[in-house]
Order: structure tokens, then C-alpha cells, then sequence
């Protein structure tokens, strides 16, 4: 009998090589000073802002299955939080970037508990819903968030680095390396964690949920925890993000942004961590080179967004891998 | 024959240099305006109020014998677009000034940007107080603001209603943004000192259509009068189902009297209204009349508050680039500073050391069906 | 203060018509074909465009312009679901989401710049008139929107029970392999269901034309309180949706009332949380139920 097994080259993700990584990682740090302008330094920090926030979608709907509109619900939990601690508490803005990613979390447990045992669909309605009440909030309990204005005048992020002086957020080129950093962070913490036993059992989660119940699995708490984490990242960006603008307002909540991740990770590919980064970076170009034309923008995002997921219903990770598994399925007959 | 030569080299060298001003080099402006979103109505006539503008000054020969141009983009009333697409605008080393957001929590978000750029910043509608605080002598120099502000607006209604003598116990409703809340807020402590208690404070979302429970309410409560901080839709909704439970309570405030108004006010059931406006399109004085005319032949429809002061920025920035005589920033900023314009509204643009002028305000008051001036006092 | 309270139910039951026609409209679109449809408001507000085109440059009177409303957004139906939206099948949830984000983007957005952000208002017929009840007053109007979603309501119901197409509705929703075996077409049938749900937004809209203001931003609120209200009733049951949206009206007018304004924006959505923490699967259940 011939022992043959087949060699099948399953496995989507390439070992990982020391030297295009550190090809990137230069790229990135070189970026700011390529002559890229001010303009085109707001598009690269907003790439990461984005990439960091549909990241954490990710986790939770792409990894887990859970379809969930609460992330924006937590940037702006997290963003509000380290600005009301920043000027009414005079908390250095570090720490309220840290106590609005514990806020978010805590939060993100809260609801979590309540609502991770409704039907997918209910729970992707409920978190919808939870967007649209922390806009409410923001805007009407005025002794606490100061209502429509928001909160102006938001402190910068100081960073003070050993023999080279102290540099402040005020500089964007200064911001682009923190969120850089912040990001690679981020991105690394969950990448480790879907790699991960845990990841793996939240992917079985996602595929079959009694099945991997009567595995023995407490699949409360993995969803717990996916949850938890996608808003610890959501919140912290949220925290940062705020003291970039200088000002926090309301519209931090809009629906805009809760479109747009969701576009992300849908386009992307829901599952794939580098398709859901990848299509971050395209999704955030796009809309700005629309502004060419103010007036048909958003129709025209409409179109590209209809015509991408005509094209590429499972993403480009997704057709990606179709057409991988189509040369598998040749080789084979 | 050397006259001749020399008249026809004169001549040649005028038409060359006509020539070239219709073909020069276009002054940019930037304008950042809510083109989408709840604010669209809105953003939409401060962008024509800067259009005519600049159709208006191009067709007198342009500044610098250079035409004007606009660089329109989208904010949707949210400051992180607002940055981004500020940003794009200031791409381009030939842009002179902004006029912009709006929304004031994009024009916050703006202005340390601008200060950044070194780009001057003409403030158009947003009418938060912090805005000023924070313009000016020892702040963001880059920043002016032509417009009245909330607390110089409600001090002109207050003095006008105290003449009046009329109302004890005031409602007050509002739209839910820093206009509502800022010109309610700034109603409230005015009328304090008169003696009048103000008896419910609501602020319902920008977009809400349905007035009727704050309406079966208020006509439980019976105000003597309800301060209005409504504009555009919202207003008429509240308007028409006022009317449609046959209400009589005088209204005050701030109430847009426009054009998109007229249903209400022709009907006459509106007739007794009071309100304190940054503008009106009603005002007599030439220079208004000729800009209502010219705005409402090419949009057909009446000015707002938002085009007369974008109009108004474009005007002064012009005004200022002459004064000038260049197009460096530095220079036209400095000029915005010194300005000493005449405004439409009858009052002079000059701005304090917080760089905030103090121009004109409009009492109006609705009477048969019409909307009549009843004093311009200055703020 | 009983008189109050009438009134404000009274108001809040005008209201709950309409968002029932939203709402039953959602519910037959996500119960049969799956799709959450988040396109569902611009619908609302190109009903309400065509109703205003209808009375101001074509001079019809109300009745004809909700006709017209409703037969034109049925028209925009059938080309959404031809051109764009047959080529979804139920596991395509997130397909479906994204391809009805981007309508409603296009949607929205090219309506703001074909027909300007300018609110319009259309006055019919009817004008002001109200109907005293004591010491109620209904506007006339409101009483017509009333009426008519509740005879659009029932149309709807003896339609899903009686006749062919509305029961391969039902089979196709209670279960689609065996709708399939027995040799339904279910792409004719997901037509016939996108069509109805759009043709009751264009009556929402027309209904809606000349009670409030026309504008291309009018449809937004109705979404997502439509989600809510479908939660509320019971995913894909078509009478939960109804009673569920007749609740929301009267306790939004009734929380109006007696709270404040704000409390009525949120108070769909409060509801909904709070029924779903004691019944998960919202009041009346799963499955489609007529």
C-alpha cells in the first residue's frame, strides 16, 4: 500500500521571512519623509487609524463570526473617555487613552454578557442600536459630554524621547509614529491572538457553534473575550484618534465610520487578517481621490462599493483563495 | 513717427496685459462646507453664497486683474473629514484663505491646522463662543469670525423684548447642535435679569419631523411665547403642525424667516412673531437688495443666513487681497486683520483683538402675513 | 390630563401606521429573501419625492399622488432587484449588506444632487383640516395615513394567505429546500417580495409628503427604527412587526409626552433592548407567521 499522502499546499500563510518584513517596516518608517506633504501624511494616518479599527471588526465578525456594529460605539466610548479625563480630570492624555481603551472594554463586557446569547441577527441589530443611543447620549446629557459642540481644545500626546527632546501629536508626523507604533502593537497583539489555540476555537465557534459546544466548550466566554479585545483596540484607537483632531464631538459616532469598516472587512475578506489591512489602505485612498468631485463622492463610492462586491463576494482574501483552491481542484483530476 | 511707434507699442503691450489677466493665474480660495449629511441644506447655500460671490467679483475684472476660483470640498459636518479634506485644499500653494466649516466643532478642528499652515481662515456660521475665545491676540491669529455671535444676538432680542414687556414665562426649543443649544443658552441668560423664567428647555435631533408630542405638550403648559432655535426643515414641520393644532402662542427666538418660510408666514398664523437673525433677506439697504436679486436669478431661491456671510467672507477676503496688493498669506492676513468693510447689513466688518467683528443684527417681526425689519442694532 | 394622554395615543397610533408600513415592509424582505435591507429608507424618501413631483408639477390631487408614489418606488423595485439585487442567495448575508449600504449611498447621495438638499412641501386638499373628537383633534391627513396602512396592511395579509404567490412566499420563507423541491422559482418569487416591500415604502413616502417636509435625508430615521422594530416584533414574522410598530408609536408619543423628545428618538431602541433581555427572540417569535 502505498503511503502517499498529499502535499497540499493548504496553508495560506507563508512562513514568515525576516527580510520582506523589515523591507516594509522601513517603508513605513521612511514614509512621512518621502515627500509625501501634509495631505498625503493625513491619508496614511488615517489608513492606520482605519486598518487598527477594521482590524478589530475583524475580530470579532471575520474570526468569530459575530457580526457586529459596536466597534464605532467603542472608538467613540474610548475617545470621549480620555477627553473628558484630559480636560476635566487633567489626566495626562497617555492615561486617558489607556483608561478609554479599559472603559470600552468594561463596557464592551457589560453588553456583551447581555447580548451574546441573542440570535446573530438580533445581536448584530442590538449593537446597530447601541451606535445610534451613545450618539443620543453624546448629544443630549450635556452636563456630562457637553452635548453637540463637544469638547474642544484637546491637550496634545507628548512623547519624550531619551537625547532627542520631547515631540508633540500638534506635529502630524509625530502622530503618524505613534499610531504607527500604537498600531504595529495592535496588530501584532491580535495576530498572535488568532493565531492562537483561542483563535482557532474562535474560528470553530464561527463555523459551528453547537458543534464546538459539545466539544465541551464554554463558547460564552471565547465570544466574551473576541469581543472584549476588538473593543480594548477600538477604544485606544478612539482615545488617540481624539487628540489628533484636538476636538471630540458627537459625530464620532457617525454611521459613516461603522460603514466604512464594515466595507473594509466585507471587501477585504472577512477572516483574512492582511486582505482586511489591505482593503483599510485601498478604502481609505478611494474616498479621498473622490474629492475630485465634491458633489458625486458618495454616489460615486456607492458604485465602487456596489461594482467591488458584484466582482468579489468573498473579498479579495476570498478570491484570493478561490482561485487557489481552483488550481488545487485541477491538480487533482 | 516715434510717437506713433511708441503709441502702438503702448497700445500692444495694454491688450497683451488684458490678455493675460483673463488668462492668469486664478487666486484659489478654499470653502469647507457640509455637502452631505444632516447639514446638507444648509452647506449647500453657504457654497452658493461663495459662488456668487466670486461670479460676481470675476465678472468686475477678478482681484489683482487675477480671477477667483473656489475649491469647494465636503466636510459633512464631522471633523475628521473636515481635517482631511482641509488638508487636500491646502495641497495647493496657490490657496489664499478658507472659508469654512460650518459646523463649529470642524472649525475647531480646523483651526490649529491653519494655524499650522499659516493660512488665514474666515469662519462662516459657526457660531460657538469658543471659537473667539480662542482667535485673536495671543491665540490663533490666523482665525476671524465676521459673524455675531450667540450672547451679542440674544442681548439685541432681550433689549427689544424688554421694550415689549410682554412675556413672563418663555418655552424654548431648539435644534440639537451648537446653534440651538449655544442661541438658547445665550436667550436664557439674557432674559434672567428681565424677569422672565424660562419654563422648559428641549432640543430635539437636526432631521425630526414630528413635532406633535412637544406640541400637545406646550399646549398643556401654555407659555407665554416659545423661543424658536429651528431652521430649515425642521421649522417648517414644526410650523405647519403648529398651525394644524390651531396654536396661538406668539413665537420668539431666533426663527428663520426666509423664503423657505413663506408658507407659514403668508398663511398669517405665524403673524406676531419676533425674531433676532444674523440676516435677513428683507433688509432695505442697496447693497442687500442687489445681492437677494442676484442670488435669487440664479438659484431661485431666497438667501439664508449661511449664504449672506459666505458671500460676505468672499467679498471681505477680496477687499482684503486689494488692500494687500499681493496674494501671500501672511500679508492678506494682515489685511483681513486692518478690515474696515461695509457690510450689507449696514454695519462695518472691523475685527477686535479676538478677531471677531461686530456687525449688524436684524430684529424682525411677522405682521399680516409679512416680514418686516423692526430694528438693525449692532452687536 | 385624560385628554392628554388621548391624544398623545392617538397621535402615536398615526404615527405607528406608518412606521408599520416601514417595518412590514423589512420584515417580508429579510423573512423570504434574507436580505437585511438597508436601502429601505431611501425608498421611504423617493416615495415622498414622487408624491411632491406628483401634487407641484403635475397637479394631482392625494389620492393620485400616492398612487403614484407607490406605483413608482414598485418600479425602482423591480430594477434594483434586476439589475443588481437577483444575484444575491440567502448565505450571501454580508454580500446583501454591502450591496444595499452602497444603493442606499448612491441612492441618498445622487438625490442630493439631482434634486438639492432644499426641503419641499406639498399642500393637498386636505390642507389643515382635523377632526374633533371631544377635545382631540386629528389632522384629517393623519387619519388618511392611518387608514390606508391599515387597508394596505390587510391587502397584504389576504394577499401572503389566499393567493399563490403569497403562499410560495410563505413556503420560501418557512423553508427553502423544500420550497425548491417542489419546483417553486425563487428568483420570481424574491422579485415579487422586494417589489411588495418597496411599493409599501413609496405609500410610507407618499403618505408621509404632505404631512412633513420632502427632502432626500428623510428616509435615514426610518431604518433603523425599523430594525428595531422588526427585533421587537420577532424577526420575520410579519404581525409582530406590525404590533410591535403600533407600540413603538404610542409609547414614542407617550414617552414625547411626558419625557422629552430626546427620550422618543431613543425610546425604539430602548424597548427593543430591554425585550430582548427578557424574550430573546423579540415578542412574537421566530418564523413568518400571517
Amino acid at each position: 500500500m502505498r503511503q502517499e499522502t498529499l502535499d497540499l499546499p493548504l496553508r495560506e500563510r507563508p512562513r514568515l521571512r525576516a527580510a520582506p518584513w523589515l523591507l516594509v517596516a522601513a517603508l513605513l518608517v521612511a514614509l512621512p519623509f518621502a515627500g509625501l506633504g501634509g495631505y498625503g501624511l493625513k491619508i496614511a494616518i488615517m489608513a492606520i487609524v482605519y486598518a487598527v479599527l477594521a482590524t478589530s471588526l475583524n475580530l470579532i465578525y471575520g474570526f468569530t463570526g459575530l457580526l457586529s456594529f459596536a466597534q464605532i460605539a467603542f472608538w467613540g466610548i474610548g475617545g470621549y473617555t480620555a477627553a473628558l479625563l484630559a480636560v476635566d480630570a487633567q489626566w495626562p492624555p497617555w492615561l486617558g487613552v489607556l483608561a478609554g481603551g479599559a472603559v470600552a472594554t468594561l463596557a464592551s463586557l457589560v453588553i456583551g454578557y447581555a447580548s451574546l446569547r441573542l440570535s446573530r441577527h438580533s445581536f448584530a441589530i442590538v449593537t446597530l442600536s447601541l451606535v445610534l443611543l451613545m450618539q443620543l447620549v453624546a448629544k443630549d446629557w450635556v452636563d456630562l459630554t457637553r452635548g453637540p459642540l463637544g469638547i474642544p481644545n484637546l491637550p496634545t500626546l507628548e512623547v519624550a524621547l531619551p537625547g532627542l527632546g520631547r515631540f508633540s501629536s500638534a506635529n502630524p508626523v509625530v502622530f503618524y509614529f505613534i499610531m504607527l507604533a500604537f498600531a504595529a502593537i495592535a496588530l501584532a497583539g491580535v495576530h498572535r491572538l488568532v493565531r492562537s489555540r483561542i483563535g482557532r476555537t474562535l474560528l470553530a465557534i464561527k463555523q459551528n457553534e453547537p458543534l464546538t459546544q459539545s466539544q465541551g466548550v464554554a463558547t460564552l466566554q471565547y465570544k466574551l473575550l473576541a469581543f472584549a479585545v476588538s473593543a480594548l483596540v477600538a477604544g485606544m484607537t478612539g482615545g488617540l484618534f481624539v487628540f489628533y483632531l484636538s476636538v471630540v464631538d458627537p459625530s464620532i459616532f457617525d454611521f459613516f465610520y461603522t460603514q466604512m469598516i464594515l466595507i473594509m472587512v466585507i471587501i477585504g475578506g472577512a477572516g483574512s487578517f492582511w486582505g482586511v489591512i489591505a482593503a483599510s489602505v485601498v478604502f481609505t485612498v478611494i474616498p479621498e481621490l473622490l474629492r475630485v468631485s465634491p458633489d458625486l463622492r458618495l454616489v460615486l463610492l456607492g458604485c465602487v462599493l456596489v461594482a467591488a462586491i458584484l466582482a468579489l463576494p468573498q473579498g479579495i482574501a476570498g478570491y484570493f483563495r478561490e482561485r487557489r483552491l481552483e488550481r488545487i481542484r485541477r491538480t487533482l483530476r | 513717427m516715434k510717437t506713433n511707434k511708441r503709441l502702438a507699442l503702448a497700445v500692444a503691450l495694454a491688450a497683451t496685459l488684458a490678455a493675460q489677466a483673463s488668462a492668469a493665474q486664478p487666486i484659489l480660495v478654499g470653502v469647507s462646507t457640509p455637502l452631505s449629511g444632516s447639514a446638507a441644506f444648509q452647506g449647500q447655500h453657504d457654497r452658493w453664497g461663495a459662488e456668487l460671490a466670486v461670479e460676481q467679483i470675476n465678472a468686475a475684472g477678478g482681484v489683482l486683474g487675477r480671477p477667483l476660483q473656489l475649491d469647494v470640498q465636503d466636510n459633512a459636518c464631522n471633523p475628521a473629514e473636515g481635517v482631511n479634506s482641509v488638508g487636500r485644499m491646502l495641497e495647493n500653494r496657490d490657496l489664499v484663505a478658507i472659508s469654512g466649516a460650518m459646523c463649529s466643532s470642524v472649525t475647531l478642528a480646523l483651526m490649529p491646522i491653519v494655524e499650522r499652515a499659516n493660512v488665514p481662515l474666515l469662519v462662516s456660521s459657526s457660531s460657538a463662543s469658543s471659537i473667539t475665545e480662542k482667535a485673536g491676540a495671543g491665540g490663533n491669529i490666523w482665525t476671524f469670525r465676521a459673524g455675531p455671535s450667540d450672547d451679542s444676538m440674544a442681548v439685541a432680542l432681550a433689549s427689544y423684548l424688554k421694550d415689549e414687556a410682554r412675556f413672563k414665562k418663555i418655552a424654548v426649543l431648539g435644534e440639537n447642535t451648537d446653534y440651538g443649544r449655544g442661541g438658547a443658552a445665550a436667550i436664557a441668560k439674557a432674559l434672567k435679569p428681565l424677569g422672565v423664567t424660562i419654563t422648559s428647555s428641549e432640543y430635539y435631533d437636526k432631521g425630526t419631523q414630528d413635532f406633535t408630542t412637544v406640541l400637545t405638550r406646550l399646549k398643556l403648559a401654555a407659555p407665554d411665547a416659545i423661543a424658536l432655535y429651528t431652521v430649515g426643515a425642521d421649522q417648517i414641520n414644526f410650523i405647519r403642525q403648529y398651525r394644524g393644532f390651531g396654536m396661538h402662542v406668539p413665537l420668539t427666538g431666533r426663527i428663520e424667516l426666509g423664503g423657505l418660510q413663506a408658507e407659514g408666514i403668508k398663511s398669517g398664523a405665524i403673524d406676531g412673531a419676533t425674531s433676532v437673525f444674523q440676516y435677513a433677506a428683507e433688509l432695505d439697504t442697496p447693497a442687500n437688495r442687489a445681492f437677494v436679486q442676484a442670488y435669487k436669478a440664479k438659484y431661485k431661491e431666497d438667501p439664508l443666513l449661511q449664504s449672506a456671510i459666505a458671500y460676505e467672507n468672499v467679498q471681505l477676503l477680496a477687499d482684503a487681497i486689494k488692500r494687500a496688493g499681493s496674494v501671500d498669506r501672511k500679508a492678506v492676513r494682515d489685511a483681513i486683520q486692518a478690515s474696515d468693510y461695509a457690510s450689507m447689513m449696514g454695519g462695518r466688518i472691523a475685527f477686535d483683538q479676538n478677531n471677531q467683528a461686530h456687525n449688524n443684527a436684524v430684529i424682525l417681526k411677522v405682521e399680516g402675513g409679512h416680514v418686516k425689519v423692526v430694528a438693525t442694532p449692532g452687536t | 390630563m385624560t385628554d392628554f394622554i388621548l391624544q398623545l395615543i392617538v397621535n402615536g397610533l398615526a404615527i405607528g401606521a406608518i412606521y408599520a408600513l416601514v417595518a412590514v415592509g423589512l420584515s417580508l424582505i429579510y423573512g423570504v429573501l434574507e436580505i437585511v435591507n438597508f436601502a429601505h429608507g431611501e425608498l421611504v424618501m423617493l416615495g415622498g419625492f414622487a408624491a411632491f413631483f406628483a401634487v407641484s408639477t403635475l397637479g394631482f390631487g392625494y389620492w393620485p399622488s400616492i398612487l403614484a408614489a407607490t406605483l413608482l418606488v414598485a418600479i425602482v423595485g423591480v430594477v434594483l432587484f434586476d439589475s443588481v439585487l437577483f444575484t444575491l442567495k440567502s448565505e450571501d448575508f454580508q454580500k446583501g449588506i454591502l450591496l444595499t449600504l452602497g444603493l442606499a449611498m448612491i441612492i441618498q447621495n445622487g438625490a442630493l444632487y439631482l434634486l438639492r438638499a432644499t426641503p419641499r412641501t406639498i399642500t393637498t386638499e386636505y390642507g389643515f383640516d382635523a377632526v374633533q373628537l371631544g377635545n382631540i383633534s386629528i389632522s384629517v391627513l393623519r387619519l388618511i395615513a392611518f387608514g390606508l396602512a391599515i387597508a394596505a396592511i390587510v391587502l397584504l395579509h389576504a394577499f401572503l394567505k389566499w393567493t399563490r404567490s403569497g403562499k410560495s412566499m410563505r413556503a420560501l420563507a418557512q423553508n427553502r429546500e423544500a420550497a425548491l423541491m417542489v419546483g417553486m422559482r425563487p428568483r420570481r418569487i424574491a422579485r415579487t417580495v422586494f417589489v411588495l416591500g418597496a411599493a409599501l415604502c413609496g405609500l410610507a413616502g407618499g403618505v408621509l409628503a404632505p404631512l412633513y417636509t420632502v427632502h432626500p435625508l428623510m428616509g435615514m430615521p426610518f431604518v433603523f427604527k425599523a430594525f428595531a422594530i422588526i427585533i421587537i416584533g420577532g424577526l420575520g414574522n410579519i404581525w409582530g412587526a406590525i404590533i410591535a410598530a403600533l407600540i413603538v408609536g404610542m409609547t414614542e408619543s407617550l414617552a414625547g409626552g411626558f419625557g422629552s423628545v430626546v427620550l422618543q428618538d431613543a425610546l425604539a431602541f430602548i424597548i427593543m433592548i430591554l425585550i430582548l433581555l427578557v424574550r430573546p427572540l423579540g415578542l412574537f417569535g421566530k418564523g413568518m407567521r400571517v
